[in-house]
């Protein structure tokens, strides 16, 4: 076992400091690094697009939020991420894939949205996002209420987190890097 | 009436030397904890030493710079580990 003494002789003492860690968002407790097997309406069958927002929260945000995601809505019996779940599924453009969150000692924990876009039907993007924005504007029914209002939770939290990023990733397999309709500068060699 | 300091049985140590801080793993009820150099030491000496002792072995260890020096800081220190139940006061007579 290594000995804190040792490291001690070549640093200044810093102030004491042990804290419980945030664990996994959607659990209660555990190790972090626990492999908990995933709710059925988080697998992801057929993704073709992942969206992905990220963003570092402080330890209280983080448990603001955490508290937020293990609470069942009163009406619907849903968590907020099994509430969105089924309201993308509903609207046919794709799932949830969940919220996740890397944590450090030192470090801002830094969280990740994700949601997967495989739509049922043949859609392009311009046409998923117009039905995600209907939902948002007029969710139809109390499981769409709540996940509009879930996704307005959220996305104002990752709004007010650091280093916030956005992005949609899309599986190698399922894009052509040579074609110039759809990769213009990587065709061309730039 | 002795008193003494001991670590919660079940606890689990996972020192990460490169960072300067020690995870402990507590069974019951299950909890990650982050600790960070001197609240690791000061850990680490509850192993059946009296507080005078556990002060003793800590000044010799931190010396007498920085802000984690001095005996209020290390009755803060066991405190936050006691607060997190990593370790317990004892009385009566020792265990050899």
């Amino acid at each position: 076992m290594i000995d804190p003494r040792e490291l001690l002789k070549d640093l200044t003492a810093p102030a004491p400091i042990a804290m419980e860690m945030a664990t996994e968002v959607r659990t209660d407790g555990g190790l972090a690094f626990q492999i908990l097997q995933a709710p059925a309406w988080t697998m992801p069958n057929g993704v073709a697009v992942v969206a992905q927002w990220e963003c570092q929260l402080t330890r209280d945000r983080l448990l603001e939020l955490r508290t937020f995601l293990a609470k069942p809505d009163a009406g619907t019996g849903l968590q907020p991420e099994a509430a969105i779940d089924a309201a993308l599924r509903s609207i046919g453009v794709g799932h949830n894939l969940g919220v996740f969150v890397l944590e450090g000692i030192s470090v801002l924990p830094r969280v990740r949205f994700m949601f997967a876009y495989a739509p049922q039907l043949r859609l392009d993007d311009r046409a998923v996002n117009r039905r995600i924005y209907r939902m948002l504007l007029n969710p139809a029914g109390p499981v769409e209420v709540q996940a509009v209002a879930a996704l307005k939770y959220i996305r104002t939290m990752w709004k007010h987190g650091v280093n916030q990023t956005e992005g949609r990733w899309m599986m190698l397999s399922q894009t052509d890097p040579s074609n110039p309709e759809e990769n213009p500068f990587i065709s061309a060699g730039l | 009436m002795p008193v003494y300091w001991v670590r919660e049985p079940g606890i689990r140590l996972r020192p990460v030397p490169e960072l300067s801080c020690c995870l402990v793993y507590r069974r019951h009820p299950p909890a990650l904890c982050g600790l960070n150099l001197t609240s690791w030491l000061a850990l680490t000496l509850c192993d059946g030493r009296s507080e005078d002792e556990i002060a003793d072995a800590y000044a010799a260890a931190v010396g007498a710079r920085g802000p984690g020096t001095g005996r209020p800081i290390l009755a803060a220190a066991l405190q936050q580990l006691e607060a997190l139940r990593l370790i317990r006061k004892k009385t009566g007579e020792r265990m050899p």
